[in-house]
């Protein structure tokens, strides 16, 4: 996607999350041709609109347009599990996972175990709404089982990576989001007769967390390109990291007004930590393990 | 001798040298058999295996035919080392004093690459880098080697510090001070030095891990001919920022090639044992995803460079990002297997403990990673020139 095309993208992205109430959001974006914009070239597409969102800490339901094939109408919402699903044993599928956004009933709902893919009808299972850390991402957890019969299978052996892809984005905005509104305030914010950016331990901090966050988008780029499985988890770690050293390093140097009400920070917190519950609480070790199973450790593809 | 073209086509380059390499897996085996443990004579084994791919054309591509390569940019140097470590072969020493210093030599003083580039890449002349000095480290503004313009000659008198592998050099690339100016930075020449020159005098350092892997020169009225003024006098602190770029970036891309390989071979050697400790799959975990970051981003920036873009501070992220891949390897590694890092006796083992001693410091040299933070701070991020008081 060359450069004018993205930031055009981007710029329509923002201004529909910003204007619409975000449940209205996924739609408005599928009228606008988002289908026939990611087909083009999926990488940027996704990685610009998660991007974007996390940078407007948006709870727009954006999953909703991440569908597991073509022939999937708009309308199932991806269930993110909350525990490593086994596959499906015994015509049964167990469902255990969280639906982000809105409070509308669910119709259907896409349930991925293992490397399978269901689209299931939402009345079979049960579906309760959640408050938790982070009530304004309009949280449910949907559990149950479906005898494999009543569910519909869908052929999608990348979807759940893909998923994880968008949530790393997110993850990355959010983080993009900590970064600027930190380094703004510590420009302004005047102690002992100075900017506490012209610290050094301030400097290096902020210094930090833009590594890890280029390093985030490196490695996403190059995960939508290789698409093995370690690469997208190596990816969502790095992105993981992005979000934890930048966020920990802005509630730092905000100090206590960080940690208001009716300061900014506190719901990019929530926000971040519900995505980082939905990804997995120990990320290096899933890739650890993944590591010690493969029997090439090819290194990650790339384009020289 | 190679004599395809792979000018405008690295995929082809990568693929013909891929083949080639899968064609040679004896003279692997041979030239790593070759050597004893000791630092000098891995150099001079690492000497045979340059010369090899140089006859055979592989290291000329990535250098302009009018300096002696066969065309190409930094995509094909990288591609080599990528094929290189894949297949499982060493990545001398050398390739790291190239990178740094030859791209200076090409752009700034071409006749000087077309003199040494192609005796160096067959492994013919080792090169040295004198930028350090005991009292001039991350500030190289405050270099106090003195060079005085006398005619046709620059007379050297001073000493230099850390320089890898100085006492094998028979080049140096040595940064004075030509002129006392209001800004430290001003008034700096790089010079060419030949070390076999009267009043050299290079003295190697023992490091901890019982290597020679550095060296300090002194030089006693050394005299320079104006020839070998790189760029031209007074303007060696622009010299030097053109040659840090290649340091950080092109480094970080050949150093991530090695830690790939390093990080398979200790991989491997722990397939098959008893899964290992909680902590040691995390921080291995912890090393790939670090690895593969610098991977990513490296390759970016290799592409930048090929097209000729000046990356100044940028390059800092890379050698930020290295330090980090090159520690979290190392200690995975480690972590793996404890009780053989600590009291294995194979070549293998001592090997590992080696590149472990020499990881402590990839946040050091080049730019200690504090200074890289301060330019990404300042240069990068924008932020206020940091406060020199407290």
């Amino acid at each position: 996607m060359d450069e004018e095309l993205e930031q055009a993208l981007t710029g329509t992205v923002r201004e529909t999350l910003l204007r619409l109430d975000p449940d209205k959001a996924p739609e408005q974006l599928l009228e606008d041709g988002w289908d026939e914009i990611s087909a083009e070239e999926p990488g940027r597409a996704w990685a610009v609109l998660f991007e974007t969102a996390g940078q407007l800490v948006s709870s727009a339901p954006l999953l909703d347009l991440v569908r597991p094939g073509p022939d999937v109408d708009f309308g199932p919402r991806p269930v993110l599990p909350l525990d490593g699903l086994p596959a499906p044993e015994s015509g049964e599928l167990l469902v255990r996972g969280v639906a982000l956004g809105s409070q509308e009933p669910l119709r259907y709902v896409v349930v991925t175990a293992g490397a399978e893919c269901f689209v299931v009808e939402a009345a079979v299972l049960s579906s309760t709404s959640v408050a938790g850390i982070d009530p304004t991402s309009a949280p449910r957890l949907v559990t149950g089982s479906v005898a494999l019969d009543a569910a519909r299978r869908v052929v999608a052996p990348g979807f759940r990576d893909l998923v994880r892809r968008c949530g790393a984005h997110y993850l990355v905005g959010l983080a993009d989001r900590a970064a600027a509104l930190v380094q703004q305030h510590a420009e302004k914010r005047h102690q002992f007769g100075r900017s506490i950016a012209t610290w050094q331990t301030v400097q290096h901090r902020l210094a930090d967390a833009h590594v890890e966050i280029v390093a985030a988008r490196a490695l996403l780029d190059s995960a939508w390109l290789d698409a093995r499985p370690l690469i997208t988890d190596a990816a969502i770690a790095q992105a993981a990291r992005a979000a934890a050293t930048t966020i920990d390093h802005a509630q730092q140097i905000f100090g206590a007004i960080g940690f208001t009400a009716e300061h900014p920070l506190p719901a990019i917190v929530r926000r971040w930590q519900l995505h980082a519950a939905l990804l997995g609480p120990d990320l290096d070790s899933a890739v650890g393990r993944a590591v010690l199973a493969d029997p090439d450790l090819e290194a990650t593809r790339v384009r020289l | 001798m190679n004599s395809a073209t792979f000018d405008h086509d690295v995929d082809a380059y990568r693929a013909a040298l891929g083949r080639w390499l899968a064609d040679r897996r004896t003279t692997l085996a041979e030239l790593l058999d070759a050597h004893g443990p000791d630092l000098e004579s891995e150099v001079a084994a690492h000497r045979d295996l340059l010369r090899t791919l140089c006859d055979a054309g592989w290291t000329r591509w990535g250098w302009p035919v009018s300096v002696g390569g066969l065309g190409g940019d930094e995509r094909h140097r990288a591609a080599l080392y990528d094929e290189l470590a894949t297949a499982g072969w060493p990545l001398p020493e050398a390739f790291v004093l190239l990178e740094t210093m030859a791209p200076v030599l090409r752009t700034i003083a071409p006749e000087l690459a077309q003199e040494h580039l192609v005796p160096y890449l067959q492994g013919e002349e080792m090169w040295g880098q004198g930028f350090s000095e005991p009292e001039a480290g991350s500030d190289l503004a405050a270099v106090r080697t003195r060079g005085v313009v006398d005619g046709d000659v620059v007379v050297l008198d001073g000493q230099k510090v850390w320089t890898t592998l100085g006492h094998l050099a028979d080049h140096a690339m040595v940064l004075c001070r030509t002129s006392q100016e209001e800004r430290p930075h001003r008034g700096l020449t790089m010079l060419w030095v030949d070390l076999r020159s009267p009043g050299c005098d290079v003295r190697p350092i023992e490091a901890g891990n019982g290597r020679n892997e550095f060296a300090e020169m002194f030089f006693d009225g050394v005299r320079v001919p104006l020839s070998g003024v790189i760029g031209e006098v007074g303007r060696g602190w622009q010299v030097a920022m053109y040659l840090l770029q290649f340091e950080r970036a092109m480094y970080a891309w050949l150093r991530q090639a090695a830690l790939h390989r390093i990080l398979r071979a200790g991989v491997r050697r722990a397939q098959g044992q008893p899964e290992p400790l909680p902590e040691a799959v995390s921080a291995l975990g912890r090393a790939y995803v670090s690895l593969n970051a610098l991977r990513s981003r490296s390759q970016s920036t290799v592409q930048r460079l090929a097209a000729g873009e000046d990356l100044g501070p940028e390059a800092s992220i890379d050698k930020i990002l290295l330090s980090r891949a090159e520690k979290d390897c190392h200690d995975a590694l480690r972590l793996l297997d404890t009780a053989r890092f600590a009291f294995g006796g194979g070549p293998e083992d001592s090997a590992l403990r080696n590149t472990w001693a020499y990881s402590r410091v990839t946040s050091i040299f080049g730019g200690a990673v504090e200074v890289q933070r301060s330019l990404v701070a300042e240069r990068v991020l924008g932020l206020p020139v940091e406060a020199r008081h407290g």
